[in-house]
């Protein structure tokens, strides 16, 4: 074998006779010393050696035509021609500007100088140096084209969307970790600090090689490789810090809420009553008394039955008993080292973060082993592997969304108090209080929820190169993920209102596997010092399968932890399960070819097929096709010396989407035993099994394909001070998929999935970075990353065909219909309130129009106002994304600042219905905004009052979605700012020490925003995974918000 | 060069081959635990999907189509919230949709409107899904012609059952059959404004619209004609030929089609097959469930497997006192004090205007708590009433089922905004606990009582009107009084106090000769009243009204001024001309592509 790949090589090459030995030593620029384990190989070869632990190296070359490459990490890469040279001593720059650094793009490594594409890069540094819970909030706001929003939440999964919406269906862009693919709730899971880099594909022509789930970009994540440096390091990582909740809502205290419920009913010609408050006029009470119960003698206190509760007529502040500041630390060792034959890395991390919401911790252990080993000559092989334990605690899924704690606690009425006379819970379980449950007590009685969740994820491959140029490659990737142990315990929280009678116990588990085969043909030459050719093919196959199960048993005996077990219920048994599984066969090939870096060709092409469609179109294409041309390096260039390089870059593709469930093609039917079994022989307790229809199918449905054309250059100008990326680009998908609504009449069943729409996105990605490069002691720089997108829905079944979503109570905040941008807030438009009678004589005809209340625009001028009168009111989308990084530096300070926001957006926030309308949950707990309304005390007379009179009766139509709503949700932040103080070199020399960086940070510190609402930064939905989570973007339904957050911390490596 | 590229397309064709080979296997993946139209079309898998169809009976089609509670055939909302009989009782904050459903103030988007709109078409969905999937059966000789006819009969009685709901509801509905090759298909309303809303139902349909009375008429016929009068295979819960005249009679009568009623209430009077059971009372716990009177009753079923409890009566879940005592929760459908002062008798007679008296006169309600603590004293009215008083309503100090005497004040939220009653007909005994009643979840009070769609006083009642309409006094006073006759002849099944004696002063009689029944207004209005003392809170009174006419003025003139004295949230309530008919649920519009048009008014 090495005889003929030698003969091969020779073939090629220059005259045998010229070959001699150059040798010489790296050093590096910044620390003036050797540098161990730079890779020097000869260009257009495999054939190359590494710099040994004093920097020395000797290598034998062709002939003085030969051209070496130095490339180490952090550094350079560097291209010596020989010529006549024999000892070649060097410098190693360290690595300043991204363009000489390689990228993964999929199967395959490429230099970022050959890329024809559109790929961001988000620095690894600046993961590494902020300590985040995930890679999601790494990469907020990081590179242009990049759409993440966060929540609060801990433990809450990744939400990025790339290059604004291609669908109305699942946007979630893949993510690829070392070759798995993985969903954004696995990402999650990742530790932040085991990331080496994050690639992210955003146009078609480099994520085609993903075919048909590369629709909306990918995401490339590697993570820690070892060391050939023949040297380990140790590091250890730190951060401490604190989450400040800040900007809550104001309740109504007890007196002005008191005020308004009479205000209410006066106003609606009601003689003024409220059980807690009296008749006629209101006098705040002592002591609630619980409905059942019939003393406030505390001495007839009884907890089952006469459960009494001081009146807390200062008013308790539910929002602070529900938020707390709360503390986060994560905590991380990594050892990498190994030598030219085996490489490793290891890391262990520790994440435990409290949330702002009592009782909603999330912990996180962590651990990955990375290897590889150059077993033979031509054989590589290598591993990835990490394990993951999660633990949640607290009311699983029930962080986000109405019915929330953060909902609870702005309904509950202030006059309650959090506990009763005896410390045991109070709540609205007397008359008056409408039905809110006490938040702080099903927070503190979830916390003994559980939710485990165990996930090994990882890789095996090998590496042979057959011959000189040609690489085989096969790897075999797996992601295993369990429920450990999940179980929720609830009983009968009598304070409330509305309580379930007995305990119960609801335990489940699931499991999840999926596997991903891969073999790859890699052959890659260079001709004549000129033509670099670059071959990819390939075969993947991948096929997942999960499965749970779950029971539930109520009516325990004792609600100690230990007897919560399923065995234990004595009624009430139930069980459940189900499983799921898809599959997915692919053929792809790449071809990649350049003279001289300076005219670049790609050409890639993927075949798919899936298990999720039907017989007939299970297989679908996606080529794509790119080219760049790198005018810089053109003879006319030459003479312009401020330029030190730009490419121009064209690319064309087609990328599939095929999320949209597993069996859609499939019409089915199947047992309900809650809603399709029935009592035919009249027994008691005993159903007779009944089928129904589940899922209307539909056999026809085929790939989402989305056809991308992008336009974009790169600028690096000034000595690399001035670094510039831009791209236009225009994603259309076509035969999008839409679960249409069906007609009413159809009867209740998941609606088919049509091939019926189409959706056009454009918009310009523009990424520009300053660094001052300076020698002296104060460097700085200053950047700017912005995202602008325009998106149209052009076909959406038909013109009459509308997609609701953004649900709260009975009312839906968002519309996509044609012609408009996917999640529209569709409403009334308020004009103001009437001032007279004759204003509402005047106008057009409106249910209980009256002086006081809302007027609505006619909008299509019919002269009555009713639901045709609903239009859009507002957009979610952002005319600008933007995220400025700042930095200084000097001597051993370092200074980081980022600023993120978004401008000419709206938000929508579904809580006002709860918090403004007196008449909607009548005597639950209102907020301030409510003293605004119209002739209140006599104030706010006007037609622009911020809300209409307080009345009980008030007309339906004022709660429905409208302009009230609807907010500017534009805002500037400083999302971070990091000061870092790097330990002098000398001090630390003496205690075994390389480096120590001490820090402090802060999250979110400033934020400048108009809206109304907790936070703007609206995490979409609580699970980004759902299909069509993207109608409702922008709708605030009292999410988990994001907070302030202040850390210390420090790196050390020795 | 050459070798390599042969290496390296040999090496990719062959890797190729290696997957591609079985990738057909591979990619074939089903739905797991779930099941296609061809295997269902044998005897068992139609029987399942007709059992499917039959589920719908209770309105529960699930939360995919919204609260159980706002869909349920009790119609507890729209037949008697809606009505002089029940308020929404609990208090102002709960259920807000309900106020103004209850104000007559409602519009389109309220969304117990599309919920028992989807709901109803899911039924009428399952039945046509049995139907088609029937010819396929048929057309493979998958199942035997008797068997399948039978099968028909019974799905086709569903779905006209399914649609007269919507019918009762809307008026204005398209009718769905298994041979709509689309579900986009129109409903005609009527042109221009509402029409008068005192008109009786069978005049209201002016202006063009088309109510598909003929549909659900040839639906239900075709299961006349070939069910028996015994349900299939001792099945008590099946459709049976007395259920399809029954209901064919009531279709008739909606229309004012008194001479159609008749032979249909004549063959199930003269069949011999059913019969009213000496206690009124067992049609409304679940030991009587299924009893001698039983025409049509949705099967509820606990303790069943269902780990909620959707199998029992579910659409009634909020509907139960408060707190202490069944159920826990939620005190909605409080009667009327209006209904209560219906139960006042005289002679044993009730306060008829033919009679010289007004049951509702100001001043003479029947006494209740309101406004006392369950601590303070209070005695019962001692007036004479009729004993179907206390199986109907739940009144402070007399006994709630088993469950002890009714605390008043206690078991009520809102007493002000609720008043002082709570419904009992739902309810379930303390004794049927771990039976007949489900154990655990949210709010409790789900048992297996079952709810009476059609029951042999209903049709004996029917009857008498036909007979009251065609003036014949003589058999309207006959039918009345065999209802009545059964609380009169059997005083042993009356409400009583721990002692065994009448736990009120009850007092019924028979009605004599004579006056009320010596004219025809009369006699209606005697077999109306009879009609709303024996069915009170079981989900009829709203068509009743309708059906009866002057509904606008009723309401307006007699009910409201008095109960909005009482019950303050109703003052400047007000049932205008649109309010006859609910709107076309906005929901439903909007995803109609406009072949469905909004109703009159809204």
């Amino acid at each position: 074998m090495t005889l003929f790949a030698l003969t091969m090589m020779f073939s090629f090459a220059v005259v045998i006779a010229q070959e001699r030995t150059v040798s010489g030593t790296v050093t590096s620029s910044d620390e003036a010393e050797p540098l161990p384990g730079v890779n020097i190989f000869i260009e257009g070869t495999t054939v190359g050696t590494i710099s040994d632990l004093n920097g020395a190296y000797k290598l034998t070359v062709p002939g003085p035509d030969a051209v070496l490459i130095y490339s180490s990490v952090g550094y350079e890469t560097q291209r010596i021609p020989v010529g006549s040279q024999s000892v070649i001593d060097l410098v190693m720059e360290a690595d300043v500007t991204a363009l000489q650094e390689v990228v993964v793009t999929g199967y395959t490594e490429q230099s970022r100088r050959k890329i024809s594409g559109a790929i961001a890069t988000v620095e690894p540094d600046e993961i590494k140096q902020m300590p985040v819970a995930n890679i999601g909030q790494a990469m907020h706001g990081r590179a242009p084209g990049l759409i993440t929003t966060t929540s609060g939440e801990p433990g809450s999964p990744v939400q990025l969307r790339i290059r604004g919406y291609g669908s109305i269906n699942n946007n979630n862009p893949l993510y690829i970790l070392d070759g798995t693919p993985v969903s954004s709730w696995d990402i999650q899971q990742v530790n932040p600090n085991d990331i080496e880099s994050i690639q992210v594909l955003k146009d078609a022509s480099t994520a085609s090689i993903y075919g048909a789930r590369a629709a909306n970009g990918v995401v490339i994540i590697t993570t820690l490789k070892g060391s050939k440096r023949d040297r380990s390091e140790v590091t250890f990582d730190l951060s401490y810090g604190m989450q400040i909740p800040s900007n809550l809502p104001t309740p109504l205290n007890p007196t002005e809420l008191a005020d308004v419920i009479y205000e209410a009913q006066n106003n609606a010609g009601i003689p003024p009553s409220h059980p807690q408050y009296g008749t006629g006029t209101f006098t705040l009470p002592t002591y609630i008394i619980p409905t059942g119960a019939s003393s406030a003698d505390e001495s007839t206190y009884d907890f089952q039955t006469n459960a009494i509760a001081r009146a807390n007529q200062a008013g308790t502040d539910w929002m602070d008993e529900v938020f707390q500041p709360a503390p986060v630390q994560q905590y991380n060792l990594t050892a990498r080292g190994g030598n030219t034959k085996g490489q490793y890395a290891l890391s262990l991390g520790y994440y435990d973060q409290e949330g702002v919401v009592i009782h909603t911790p999330y912990k996180r252990l962590s651990l990955r082993i990375n290897s590889d080993f150059n077993i033979k000559e031509r054989v590589r092989i290598g591993e990835t592997m990490m394990f993951t334990w999660e633990d949640r605690q607290g009311i699983s899924g029930g962080r986000q969304g109405t019915g929330n704690a953060v909902q609870m606690a702005m309904r509950m009425p202030s006059l309650i108090p959090v506990y009763d006379i005896a410390g045991n819970f109070a709540g609205t379980r007397a008359s008056g209080f409408n039905n809110p449950n006490n938040p702080v007590a099903s927070q503190v009685i979830g916390s003994d929820n559980i939710n485990n969740r165990l996930r090994i994820l990882g890789s095996v491959f090998a590496e042979v190169d057959f011959l000189k140029h040609l690489t085989f490659k096969t790897s075999f990737n797996y992601n295993y993920s369990l429920s450990f142990e999940e179980q929720s315990f609830s009983y009968p929280e009598i304070w409330n209102a509305e309580p379930s009678v007995t305990e119960s116990l609801n335990a489940n588990r699931d499991n999840y596997f999926n596997w991903t085969w891969y073999n790859t043909l890699n052959y890659n030459q260079t001709f004549n010092d000129a033509h670099t050719i670059n071959v990819l093919l390939g075969t993947e196959a991948i096929s997942q399968y999960s499965t749970g199960l779950g029971g539930n048993r109520a009516s325990y005996f004792s609600r100690d932890l230990d007897y919560r077990v399923l065995n234990a219920g004595e009624t009430g048994q139930g069980n459940y399960g189900w499983r799921d599984e898809w599959s997915l066969f692919s053929l792809f090939g790449k071809v990649d070819y350049d003279y001289k870096g300076k005219y670049i060709v790609s050409f890639t092409v993927r075949r798919d097929g899936s298990s999720r469609f039907g017989e007939g179109n299970r297989y679908a294409t996606f080529p794509a096709a790119s080219a760049a041309w790198r005018i810089s390096d053109e003879a006319f260039m030459q003479g312009v010396g401020f330029i030190d390089d730009l490419k121009i870059r064209a690319g064309w593709g087609q990328t599939g989407n095929q999320d949209i469930g597993n069996y859609t093609f499939a019409s089915t039917f199947g047992p309900s035993i809650d809603y399709s079994a029935y009592g035919i022989s009249g027994a008691q307790n005993t159903v007779v099994t009944g089928f129904d229809r589940q899922r209307i199918g539909n056999p026809d449905v085929v790939w989402e394909t989305t056809t991308t054309l992008d336009i974009g250059f790169d600028l690096t100008m000034f000595n690399n001070r001035l670094s510039v990326e831009f791209d236009w680009y225009e994603r259309k998908t076509e035969d999008m998929l839409i679960q249409v609504p069906v007609s009413t009449l159809a009867g209740i069943a998941t609606n088919p999935f049509r091939n019926v729409g189409e959706m056009t996105n454009t918009g310009v990605d523009l990424g520009l970075m300053w660094q001052s490069n300076s020698t002296g002691d104060f460097n700085w720089g200053i950047g700017a990353n912005l995202t602008m997108y325009t998106n149209e829905v052009t076909t959406l079944y038909n013109e009459d065909q509308f997609l609701f979503s953004g649900g709260f109570r009975t009312y839906q905040a968002t519309r996509t219909e044609q012609g408009q941008p996917i999640g529209t807030f569709f409403g009334y438009n308020i004009l103001g309130i009437f001032m007279t009678d004759e204003e509402v004589q005047n106008h057009a005809t409106q249910n209980g129009a009256a002086v006081g209340r809302w007027k609505y625009e006619d909008v299509n001028g019919d002269g009555t106002i009713n639901a045709d009168d609903r239009k859009i009111i507002g957009s979610p989308h952002p005319d600008l994304i933007f995220g400025i990084p700042v930095n200084f530096s000097w001597r051993n300070f370092d200074l980081n600042l980022f600023f993120n926001g978004t401008v000419g957006n709206e938000l929508f926030n579904t809580t006002y219905y709860f918090n403004h309308f007196v008449q909607i949950f009548q005597n639950s707990g209102k907020t301030s905004e409510v003293l605004q309304s119209w002739g209140y005390n006599g104030q706010n007379q006007t037609a622009d009052a911020y809300l209409p009179q307080i009345n009980q009766n008030a007309p339906d139509i004022e709660v429905n979605p409208s302009t009230h709503y609807v907010e500017d949700g534009s805002y500037l932040r400083l999302q971070q700012l990091t000061l870092a103080y790097n330990i002098p070199r000398s001090a630390l020399e003496k205690v075994g020490i390389d480096r120590l960086r001490v820090f402090f940070q802060g999250m979110n510190l400033l934020t400048f925003t108009g809206y109304g609402g907790i936070d703007p930064e609206i995490s979409t939905v609580a699970n980004p995974n759902e299909s069509g989570s993207d109608l409702a973007v922008g709708v605030d339904v009292a999410q988990y918000p994001v907070v302030k957050t202040v850390q210390l911390g420090l790196n050390l490596t020795f | 060069m050459k070798r390599i590229l042969i290496l390296l397309v040999g090496l990719a064709a062959g890797l190729n081959l290696l997957v591609t080979s079985c990738s057909e296997d591979f990619l074939e993946k089903n739905p797991q635990g779930q099941l296609s139209e061809s295997v269902l079309s044998s005897v068992d898998g139609l029987e399942a999907l007709l059992i499917g169809a039959y589920a719908m009976l209770d309105g529960n089609a699930g939360w995919d189509a919204g609260d159980m509670w706002r869909s349920t055939t009790t119609n507890w909302v729209f037949g008697n919230v809606y009505t002089d009989d029940a308020y929404k009782g609990t208090d102002v904050g709960d259920q807000p949709q309900i106020n103004p459903i209850e104000r007559y103030e409602h519009d389109a988007s309220n969304a117990y409107f599309i919920t028992k709109w989807s709901a109803m078409y899911d039924g009428i969905s399952r039945c046509n899904d049995v139907l088609k999937i029937l010819i396929e059966a048929e057309e493979k000789e998958a199942i035997e012609a008797d068997l399948a006819t039978q099968m028909r009969a019974e799905a086709r009685f569903l779905r006209a059952f399914y649609h007269l709901e919507l019918v009762k509801m809307f008026d204005f509905v398209p009718y769905v059959t298994e041979e709509a090759e689309t579900d986009l298909l129109p409903n005609t309303v009527p042109s221009g404004a509402p029409v008068d809303a005192n008109l009786p139902w069978s005049q209201q349909e002016f202006g063009g619209g088309d109510i598909p009375w003929e549909s659900i008429e040839a639906d239900i016929q075709y299961a006349y004609d070939n069910l028996d009068w015994d349900p299939r295979d001792g099945e008590v819960g099946r459709i049976t030929r007395g259920a399809a005249a029954g209901f064919m009679a009531k279709v008739f009568m909606f229309q004012g089609k008194y001479l159609e009623a008749v032979p249909l209430l004549d063959a199930v009077i003269n069949s011999g097959k059913y019969s009213l059971p000496e206690s009124f009372h067992e049609n409304f716990r679940i030991s009587g469930d299924n009893n001698s009177e039983s025409i049509l009753q949705v099967q509820n079923t606990s303790n069943d497997g269902s780990g909620a409890g959707y199998n029992a009566n579910y659409g009634d879940i909020l509907n139960f006192p408060y707190t202490g005592g069944p159920g826990q929760c939620c005190g909605f459908h409080q009667p009327s004090q209006n209904l209560v002062n219906a139960f006042k008798t005289q002679n044993g007679l009730p306060y008829l205007e033919a009679l010289g008296l007004d049951f509702n006169a100001s001043g003479d309600d029947v006494i209740s708590d309101q406004g006392l603590a369950s601590s303070d004293a209070f005695t019962p009215d001692t007036r004479p009433l009729d004993p179907r008083l206390d199986w109907t309503v739940g009144r402070r100090g007399l006994p709630y089922l088993d469950w002890g005497l009714h605390p008043g004040r206690d078991w009520i939220r809102d007493q002000t905004y609720g008043g002082p009653y709570a419904a009992i007909k739902e309810v379930y005994y303390e004794s049927d606990i771990g039976s007949g009643a489900h154990a655990g979840g949210w709010g409790g009070g789900l048992s297996a009582n079952n709810h009476s769609l059609l029951r042999y006083a209903d049709v004996l009642l029917m009857r008498a009107e036909c007979a009251a309409q065609t003036d014949n006094f003589t058999d309207a006073r006959t039918y009345v009084n065999e209802v009545r006759a059964r609380m009169v002849d059997h005083p042993e099944n009356w409400v009583k106090d721990d002692g065994g004696n009448n736990a009120a002063n009850y007092d019924i009689a028979l009605y004599g000769a004579g006056a009320p029944f010596d004219s025809r207004d009369n006699a209606l209005e005697a077999v109306r009243f009879e009609r709303r003392l024996e069915l009170a809170l079981e989900g009829h009174r709203f068509w009743d009204l309708k059906r009866y006419g002057g509904t606008k003025d009723y309401i307006n003139n007699e009910y409201l001024p008095k109960e909005s004295q009482l019950r303050t949230h109703l003052i400047g309530a007000s049932f205008g001309d649109e309010d006859i008919r609910f709107p076309i649920p906005q929901t439903a519009i909007d995803r109609s592509e406009g072949t469905l048009s909004q109703n009159p008014g809204y």
